[in-house]
């Protein structure tokens, strides 16, 4: 080879190639892992929680699991090897999470939810709520009165089903001897402990609750069909409603644009003074006086369409609403203002 | 090529049986006259725009009732200030108009007209007590406020209706019409619209936007009336370009009868084969019959020249006569040919276009070469002219001295620098041009055509409505979808391809019996998923059509449960999103296909998909296409010259022309197109002719000089004429088409003048310097071989003069 003229040896040409192709390859695996920041979320989002102003996940159709760290300025998806719709989710704390889902399913992480894994359970109920008291003590609840318990942070599951056909939708936890349940029918059941026996309480309705949540042992509040909500100051021994008609009625007595206006509530939730009940239609409604009245609120045009199915709130200033299509609205600090994102 | 004595054996029989072969050809025009008559049908099918053995064309066909009906009226009322539901006059504007459309309008389908207003479109209101199901005007049309804000929550809760019939910005809405094709009347539909649209934008709240098939048929109706004064234009141009250079009635009239009569020919060929002939493409003819008429001028240039000097009218026809058949057999087969070759597009536009182009322009053979001599015959010799200067002949002489230096000495080489610089700058450019405009609306009209803007409009305000990918699945069982793993994996398909550029949300099957589950389980969303239980996927089934029509439910699936369709809306498309789709489309079928699936899945339908199977086709087309001309033209060529450096000397104007011409498309923004097809058959076979005729005469002329470089001047100076005047009347014959008003027509002529001005460039001023510079063999050759002559000196027979 002439001094001083480039002259690739044909082995440095092969290892070249094979650099390129090697560096080429990983790029490429690499950008199919991670889809970038900011990628659209279009489906159905049914559940969020945050365990801190900034930290929380949502979940929704097509085992769509998606993980903030700055307060849901952007979300990046978190890989649940399932296409199957993710109804609940719930963290007891920054690390163990669970999530729940259509026939029975159920994912543990242990790693804020780096990695998803399937736990085991036969029954193959729709699992509608999940609730992760503490790192072991984790409650789900879901179609035909079915009622999962497990004390060994997931690793098996018994079944405490009810023996009675009734969609169970919501429970609330305020500690790990305390709970409530409630669903379809006005149904309201609780345990005071542990979940060893539960009674039913008296609602005063028989339409469907879709949510409940405890503040603490005594005030609670449930919202559910016909945008009622019901409140409770002596622990669900009496129920009183704050908002609709605990009478069902038939339409033409109701009036349609009454019915409309009354669109059914799927999630509420209060944090010291403040609270939200998010439901169909764009419904949302605010209180600011820790429970006691509600007000209709003005939601993002865009956002009028769809219907928000979850609320999680964080020390009553930080939280985010989820609800169709990809919904995602946050609850910015401080003023209590809502904005949408895209 | 043909020897000298068979040519002037066929003119002496021409001559001797004058009345016998007057009285043939006589007999096939009338023939073809009748067909003309009586066969001829001139008409626009859009359908004619596809490819109708593509599969995706197949597809459509074969489950048109799953794709909707494509004779569709789409009408966007949009408020001139806030927002419908804002003063109940809007409302009720739009129950007007959708009781107009129901009542007055022929041809309308009542089926298919939706509108907010109309009682087809319901809402299911969901209450403690149960489910009910009222049309969105419920109770009535709205009066006051109060019954605008429930029209508004009606609207808004139910699903199908918020961005579909009324926009996201609640400030348009949707009226769409199906038609009967059976019963459509065009021009009263048109003057229904009218009067409709003027009625209700009156008084200013509101402007309407009409789009969808019918009415474009109706905007091109329109235009096509003006196509008459595009005709006048021409033909006084045509006559007037006749005139100016024969100056008597004779030199008028000879070429017109050559042109007409081809066109009787070729309109009649049209007949003959049932061809519908498409307005569209009438240009193409339009330059043909100027062809017809430039052959007839050169020959009688040439016959003159002759006369002139032998002062025997039989002599100089056989003279002339003799000299001009083989370049005009050449230059006819080459344009033959080449426009026959667009046939390899299937698309029934293209193919008709290329057969009945084809055949026209063959027929210039028997009413130019074979015709001409026998009408000389009858008429008077040309008067002997005084030697005037013509206006063409002042002009000409001071180009051609440049031109003339251009092939000499040094500029030799920077002509063949500035040569290949053209030929790079050209290829680097039209390398970028991409394929668009498919969509028949865009490809018709201006940008800001009414149509255009409302297209744009309904695109801009309704997502997915027109702009729609349809994906069928097609069950390999009866009853193949009525199973839940299989509805599963159609709705993880349809999501799939969701999450896709450009797209914005997908219909199927799955979404409407989800939409019902969740109604009957007390509307919780968490309920809106597919059962798990085959038998309760088939009570959903039953309970969404238990309250539907017949057909209703085709376009999601078909009434026996075998097919369904994945309907992907996008609130976007071109041509890279529509590439981007179908790839997608194709590599999830390939990973997740099994041969155990019920269905097998099937692209494309939709207006992405009939524009895919298009844009391929028309691309695939244009890439054979075009080497193919100039493979039949090397071929041609090589023949004539016996001499491969000969045939690419020929080549050089179209070798520069055709890229060329692709780079300015591109650097002026226009889109290749269905349209650039027969441009670039059109414009390589006419400007091959150029180029026979420079290289001829050069040839010729060193015959006689054994000097190229005086061999080059002479050519210029007599040759060049040609070329001038065949040139202008060809730009002549398209030129008042960039008037027309349709886009179509606009830029297919401006394309065909761009490259047949760049033809004519190459050919002077590439050619004489390349053959200076080359020095052919061929050439050389031949300058001993003066029998072969015949052939070459009249290679520049029109510009003999």
């Amino acid at each position: 080879m002439p001094k001083g003229k480039f002259e690739p040896s044909w082995t440095a040409r092969w290892f070249t190639c094979a650099v390129v192709a090697v560096v080429a390859g990983a790029a490429t695996a690499i950008r199919g892992a991670t889809p970038p920041l900011g990628e659209r979320i279009i489906d159905n989002l049914y559940s969020t929680q945050f365990v801190s102003a900034n930290e929380g996940w949502t979940v929704g159709s097509f085992g769509s699991i998606f993980h903030t760290g700055d307060g849901g300025e952007t979300w990046r998806p978190q890989a649940s090897t399932t296409y199957e719709q993710l109804f609940g989710v719930s963290f007891a704390d920054a690390h163990n999470g669970w999530i729940v889902g259509r026939t029975g399913l159920i994912l543990h992480t242990a790693n804020g939810g780096e990695k998803w894994e399937r736990q085991k359970n036969t029954n193959e109920k729709h699992l509608f709520s999940v609730s992760a008291v503490d790192a072991q003590h984790v409650w789900a609840v879901g179609d035909w009165g079915v009622m999962l318990a497990s004390s060994d942070g997931g690793q098996t599951w018994q079944d405490r089903s009810l023996d009675r056909d009734v969609i169970l939708y919501a429970q609330s936890w305020p500690d790990s001897q305390h709970g409530w349940t409630v669903g379809e029918m006005g149904t309201v059941l609780v345990t005071s402990d542990g979940g060893q026996t539960w009674q039913d309480q008296a609602s005063g309705t028989e339409k469907t609750l879709f949510s409940i949540h405890f503040a603490d042992l005594k005030r609670g509040w449930a919202c559910g069909l016909d945008g009622i909500i019901l409140h409770s100051e002596d622990g669900g021994a009496t129920w009183k409603a704050q908002r609709g008609n605990t009478e069902v009625g038939a339409l033409e007595q109701i009036g349609v644009a009454e019915a409309m206006e009354n669109a059914s509530l799927y999630d509420i939730t209060v944090v010291g003074n403040i609270g939200y009940a998010v439901g169909d239609i764009g419904s949302l409604f605010l209180s600011t006086d820790g429970g006691v009245t509600w007000a209709r609120q003005e939601i993002p045009r865009d956002s009028k369409l769809g219907w928000i199915r979850s609320v999680s709130l964080v020390s009553g200033t930080h939280g985010m609403f989820v609800g169709a299509n990809g919904l995602m609205i946050r609850i910015a600090a401080d003023n209590v203002e809502v904005s949408g994102r895209k | 090529m043909l020897p000298k004595s068979w040519i002037e054996g066929y003119l002496h029989f021409l001559l001797r049986r004058r009345v016998l072969v007057s009285v043939m050809v006589g007999i096939g025009t009338l023939f073809f006259i009748w067909f003309t008559a009586t066969r001829l049908t001139i008409f626009t099918s859009f359908f004619d725009l596809m490819p109708p053995k593509h599969p995706y064309i197949q597809l459509y066909i074969k489950y048109r009732s799953m794709f909707g009906t494509a004779n569709q009226l789409v009408m966007v009322m949009e408020t001139q200030k806030g927002t419908i539901f804002d003063d109940p006059e809007i409302i009720r504007k739009i129950d007007r108009i959708t009781v107009d459309l129901l009542q007055k309008v022929p041809g309308v389908n009542g089926e298919q007209v939706i509108s907010i207003t109309h009682p087809k479109l319901k809402t299911t209101l969901t209450s403690g007590s149960g489910i009910k199901v009222v049309p969105l005007m419920y109770p009535r049309l709205p009066e006051d406020k109060e019954d605008m804000d429930f029209l508004r929550q009606k609207i808004y809760t139910t699903e199908g209706v918020r961005g579909f019939f009324v926009s996201p910005d609640d400030k348009a809405t949707l009226i769409t019409a199906g038609f009967w094709e059976e019963y459509f009347d065009l021009n009263t539909m048109w003057d229904r619209l009218q009067e409709i649209v003027k009625r209700e934008e009156a008084d200013g709240k509101v402007k309407i936007y009409l789009a969808g098939p019918p009415v474009l048929y109706a905007y091109f109706n329109q235009a096509i009336g003006k196509m008459g004064y595009v005709f006048l234009a021409t033909g006084l141009a045509m006559i007037l370009l006749l005139w100016f250079y024969f100056r008597s009635v004779q030199g008028v009239l000879i070429p017109v009868f050559s042109g007409l009569m081809s066109a009787i020919w070729g309109l009649g060929f049209a007949g003959l084969c049932g061809f519908t002939l498409d307005p569209l493409v009438l240009v193409v003819f339009v330059l043909i019959t100027a062809r017809a008429l430039s052959h007839s001028v050169q020959s009688m240039e040439r016959y003159h020249d002759e006369y002139h000097a032998v002062h025997d009218k039989h002599e100089a026809i056989i003279r002339s006569y003799t000299a001009l058949f083989p370049p005009a057999m050449v230059s006819i087969v080459a344009d033959g040919v080449a426009i026959l070759t667009i046939a390899v597009a299937s698309i029934p536009l293209m193919q008709k276009l290329a057969f009945v182009a084809s055949f026209w322009i063959i027929s210039i053979f028997l009413s130019v070469v074979t015709l001409h001599p026998i009408i000389l015959t009858y008429v008077r010799p040309p008067k002997d002219q005084p030697a005037q200067r013509r206006l063409s002949d002042r002009f000409y002489e001071g180009v051609s001295r440049g031109l003339i230096a251009l092939g000499q000495g040094n500029l030799r080489y920077a002509v063949v620098v500035l040569f290949a610089v053209t030929m790079i700058f050209g290829l680097y450019f039209a390398h970028h041009l991409k394929t668009g405009d498919t969509e028949p609306g865009a490809a018709l009209m201006y940008y800001d055509h009414p149509y255009n803007v409302a297209f744009r409009k309904l695109n801009e305000k309704f997502v997915g409505v027109a702009s729609q990918l349809v994906i069928i699945a097609e069950g390999k069982k009866p009853e193949a979808i009525k199973d839940a793993k299989t509805l599963n994996n159609i709705e993880l398909f349809a999501r799939h391809m969701t999450q896709g550029e450009g797209a914005n949300g997908n219909l199927t099957a799955a979404t409407l019996l989800k939409k019902i589950y969740r109604t009957f389980r007390e509307g919780d969303p968490k309920w809106e998923m597919l059962p798990t239980r085959d038998d309760h996927i088939g009570q959903l089934f039953y309970l969404l059509t238990a309250g539907t029509s017949r057909g209703e439910m085709d376009r999601f699936f078909s009434a026996d449960y075998t097919n369904a369709t994945l309907t992907i809306l996008y609130k976007d498309y071109n041509n890279d999103i529509i590439h981007s789709a179908i790839d997608r489309a194709k590599a999830y079928i390939r990973e997740h296909s099994s041969p155990d699936d019920s269905v097998r899945y099937l692209l494309a339908g939709g207006l992405l998909g009939i524009l895919a199977a298009t844009n391929e086709e028309v691309e695939w087309s244009y890439r054979v296409n075009v080497p193919l001309i100039f493979f039949v033209v090397f071929l041609l060529s090589f023949l004539t010259y016996r001499s491969v450096v000969g045939a690419l000397i020929v080549m050089i104007p179209s070798l520069v022309a055709q890229p060329l011409s692709e780079a300015v498309m591109y650097l002026m923004g226009i889109d290749f197109n269905i349209n650039s097809l027969p441009v670039a058959a059109v414009g390589i076979g006419i400007g091959i002719d150029y180029g026979y005729y420079v290289l001829s005469r050069i040839v010729e002329e060193y015959e006689v000089v054994p000097d190229f470089d005086e061999a080059n001047r002479r050519a210029i100076l007599t040759t060049g004429k040609a070329i001038l005047f065949t040139g202008s009347t060809l730009v002549a014959s398209v030129v008042f088409w960039l008037f027309f008003p349709l886009k179509f027509q606009a830029e297919m002529a401006f394309v065909l003048i761009m490259l047949m001005v760049f033809h004519a460039i190459g050919a002077l001023v590439f050619i004489p310097a390349m053959v200076s510079l080359l020095r052919p063999r061929f050439a050389v050759e031949r300058g001993g071989q003066r029998a072969a002559a015949v052939a070459v000196q009249a290679g520049a027979g029109g510009g003999a003069a």
